[in-house]
């Protein structure tokens, strides 16, 4: 286990202090006065208890000899950010070819980067390392844990871009004609057991980059012919297209939203969750900063979206497109022990994170790195 | 109500009058509640484009099908009454596709290519085109390759299911002849800087590409032929037609001579529409002598079109009489000029008589795209997509004040 990699000297861990890294993290446990389940629930008055980097008890008594740390505030699992580039600049772009379905992501993972430390800061605990939206096939999409600077799962999505980032005038394909000719015959010449061969399969999500609703409905007819789950990513407005995105099974997720956010694509994040889609958001923190997710949630709440359903597209929701929800995204007995500790509701933007756990450890403490200005 | 979202204001409210009686437990479940497709009609005088017009005429339209056309009738009570009722228009030529996006430039010659990809089903020109009686466009990709691919016969109502909205009809393959395709072009100095730089920078380059690719189709084995040699084959054996823009005298000369040529030759027999036809005027005989449709663009301003085409007010008169098949087009443009009623008021001025304009807007494109069975006149069995009129067609003063498209009620006149 890699020793916590928040690097300011005031991050240090009280308990990795004076000595090497633990072999597992302390068994402790967590009371706190509301704990967002991630799924919409909220349970009140409840205690977690962490041990061996996962969560072994929601509920319940505190076990005895166990610390205790009690939460005034909010409790709420790790966010998951679908969707960043933090510390990869161009090497996560493979820009030779437009497809490129097999390059591998993990390995434009910069686990020293310092910027990792402020999405952490920010609550973030997963992250979904893409490739840039100008390819068509650009790899497959590494889920990386920006606090412990590891690789949490290589491989775990197909990213596509099918919207007008993926065209240019100068290189083919020029035409979403063209390129759903190239997408359609990567799939059919994929390799048995290659990324786009499992994405057919249904055995591999895929997030498919698309920003108008006509990308939209072209890339939920090429999925339901492919056979392909996952989510559309970055969709501006789905009024209209809801029906046929509900049908898809496919989710859908936004990009960051600010105050300059169109009212149809804040209303449509609503009207996708009420007809049951997935949602989830993307963090983009390497262009927008890290607290844009939350700012995103926040402003998608304002517009009608539930502040629970904002925080479930920000963990269980995100979770499932990801397709890690068997350990990710919500506050449960087995999940990974990622949790954030709010001093207020977590999607509202007046609360401040005070606590970070990652893996089961305390990867950051807002007292600790009390004093400083964030950055 | 999600699918009416799209629609202009007046349209939504049209659409959000009707849910009451169409949100009964009969509706299919999980379905928002769809809008009726079911109505009567009544006209005071019916152009049915099939024959003589027909005094107050009842239409019954039964899920989107013209069931019942009844001469000599009272309105019924629940009727939707008109002055004037014709089948919807077609714009043959109606360019509501994406851009430069819709169009492969990969290649100079894409006719597999099928334009369906390049037509976004939420475009706000629908809908302005829907209000302006049009009903049924054809939609080709832009005219940046000789070759562009598949055009797409398309519903103007229907919401966001593009398939759904799309009618079948005549495969076409959509291309141009003259200045567009190469416009962007460039020779390369040096290395080649991108895909503009090898191709055809002259309309002499343009309609080379054309002849070469029929030619090395004509030459492949049916065993050997990929995608896009088998569409030119079957462009060549007349199973596909073949839709050229030409607006000067001598692209259109030069589409109906490699069509003439690759016939000596023995290569097979294009089955040729002219669009953008502007200057078609001048070689009239020889549209004739190859039965050659046109469509005819927008009517300029200044009498020149693009390539400095002249297309005088009577150019679709002169191309009726002489017996060619003549389709009008507005190229859904956003200026009031550019729409498909006015354009068929032009050719009225130019000649034409009111039962030829409406044919040039209805029958003669439904028969020419490959729809007849479908659209273009007042029949029972047809879709039931009819325009009512507040006076006579195409008379200035007179205008569209209530569209069914698929039976649907897009425009209310009641409104």
């Amino acid at each position: 286990m890699l020793t916590p990699l928040l690097l300011e000297p005031a991050l240090v861990l009280a308990g990795a202090l004076g000595g090497p890294p633990p072999a597992a993290p302390e068994t402790l446990a967590l009371r706190a006065a509301h704990v967002h389940v991630g799924d919409g629930t909220v349970l009140e008055d409840t205690v977690v208890v962490l041990e061996g980097g996962k969560i072994a008890r929601v509920g319940g008594d505190a076990p005895s000899g166990v610390r205790v740390i009690e939460v005034d505030g909010h409790l709420s699992p790790g966010l998951i950010a679908l969707r960043d580039g933090t510390g990869a600049g161009s090497e996560r772009t493979e820009s030779t070819r437009k497809l490129t379905p097999t390059v591998d992501l993990a390995r434009a993972f910069d686990p020293e980067h310092p910027d990792w430390a402020r999405l952490v800061r920010e609550g973030i605990t997963t992250v979904v390392l893409t490739p840039g939206s100008s390819r068509v096939a650009g790899g497959v999409g590494a889920i990386v844990s920006p606090a412990l600077g590891e690789v949490v799962k290589p491989g775990a999505l197909v990213c596509l871009g099918a919207s007008s980032r993926s065209l240019s005038t100068n290189e083919e394909p020029t035409s979403y004609a063209g390129l759903y000719a190239h997408l359609g015959r990567a799939f059919s010449e994929a390799a048995d057991g290659s990324p786009l061969a499992r994405a057919k399969a249904g055995s591999l999500p895929v997030m498919m980059e698309v920003v108008e609703r006509s990308e939209a409905m072209l890339a939920v007819e090429f999925a339901k012919e492919h056979g392909l789950v996952g989510a559309l990513v970055g969709l501006r407005r789905a009024d209209g297209a809801v029906e046929a995105i509900a049908a898809s099974g496919l989710g859908v997720v936004f990009e960051p939203a600010g105050v300059g956010a169109s009212r149809t694509t804040l209303m449509s994040a609503r009207l996708l969750h009420e007809a049951g889609v997935p949602i989830a958001f993307t963090a983009d923190a390497e262009s927008r900063g890290a607290a844009a997710l939350r700012m995103a949630a926040a402003a998608y709440v304002r517009a009608g979206l539930g502040s629970e359903a904002a925080l479930q597209a920000m963990t269980h929701g995100a979770a499932e497109i990801a397709g890690v929800s068997g350990s990710h995204g919500t506050i449960a007995a087995g999940k990974v022990a990622e949790l954030v500790v709010w001093s207020g509701a977590p999607t509202d933007l007046t609360s401040r994170v005070l606590h970070v756990f990652a893996g089961g450890e305390h990867v950051y403490d807002a007292q600790a790195h009390g004093g400083q200005e964030a950055r | 109500m999600l699918n009416t979202m799209l629609l202009s204001t007046k349209i939504t409210l049209a659409a959000a009058a009707l849910l009451p009686s169409a949100a009964g437990p009969a509706q299919d479940a999980g379905q928002d509640a769809a809008p009726t497709r079911s109505h009567t009609v009544h006209a005071e005088t019916l152009y049915t484009s099939a024959g003589d017009s027909i005094r107050n005429a009842l239409i019954v339209v039964d899920d989107g099908k013209i069931a019942a056309v009844s001469p000599g009738v009272e309105a019924t009570r629940d009727a939707i009454r008109a002055k004037v009722v014709t089948a919807g228009m077609i714009d043959a030529s109606a360019r509501i596709n994406v851009g430069l996006r819709s169009v492969e430039q990969g290649s100079e010659i894409t006719p597999e290519v099928e334009s369906r990809f390049g037509i976004d089903p939420f475009d706000a020109r629908w809908a302005r085109l829907a209000r302006s009686g049009v009903t049924t466009a054809f939609v080709a990709p832009l005219n940046q390759n000789c070759i562009g691919g598949f055009g797409t016969v398309v519903k103007t109502a229907g919401g966001a299911d593009l398939v759904g909205r799309t009618v079948e009809s005549a495969r076409m393959i959509c291309g141009a002849i003259g200045s567009q395709p190469s416009q962007r072009n460039s020779p390369a100095f040096g290395r080649p800087s991108g895909l503009y730089n090898r191709r055809p920078t002259t309309r002499m380059g343009v309609e080379w590409e054309w002849r070469q690719s029929f030619f090395d189709a004509g030459q492949t084995p049916a065993e050997d032929a990929n995608e896009r040699t088998r569409t030119l084959q079957d462009a060549l054996a007349g199973r596909v037609g073949v839709f050229v823009q030409a607006w000067a005298t001598q692209d259109i000369r030069t589409a109906v001579f490699l069509k003439e040529e690759l016939m000596r030759e023995g290569f097979g027999e294009l089955q040729l529409v002219v669009d953008c036809a502007a200057e078609a005027w001048r070689e009239i005989d020889m549209l004739k002598r190859t039965g050659t449709a046109v469509v005819l663009p927008p009517l300029p301003s200044q009498g020149r079109t693009r390539d400095s085409a002249l297309m005088p007010l009577d150019t679709a008169h002169r191309l009726v009489e002489a017996g060619v098949d003549v389709c009008l087009s507005a190229h859904a443009g956003d200026n009031p000029g550019a729409r498909l009623d006015v354009q068929a008021g032009f050719a009225m001025r130019g000649g034409l008589d009111r039962a030829q304009a409406l044919r040039a807007v209805t029958a003669v494109p439904a028969r020419v795209l490959g729809i007849a069975d479908r659209v273009g006149t007042v029949e029972v069995g047809k879709d039931a997509d009819l325009v009512l009129w507040n006076g006579e067609p195409f008379e200035i003063t007179s205008r569209p004040v209530g569209v069914l498209v698929g039976g649907e009620l897009v425009v209310d006149p009641r409104d």
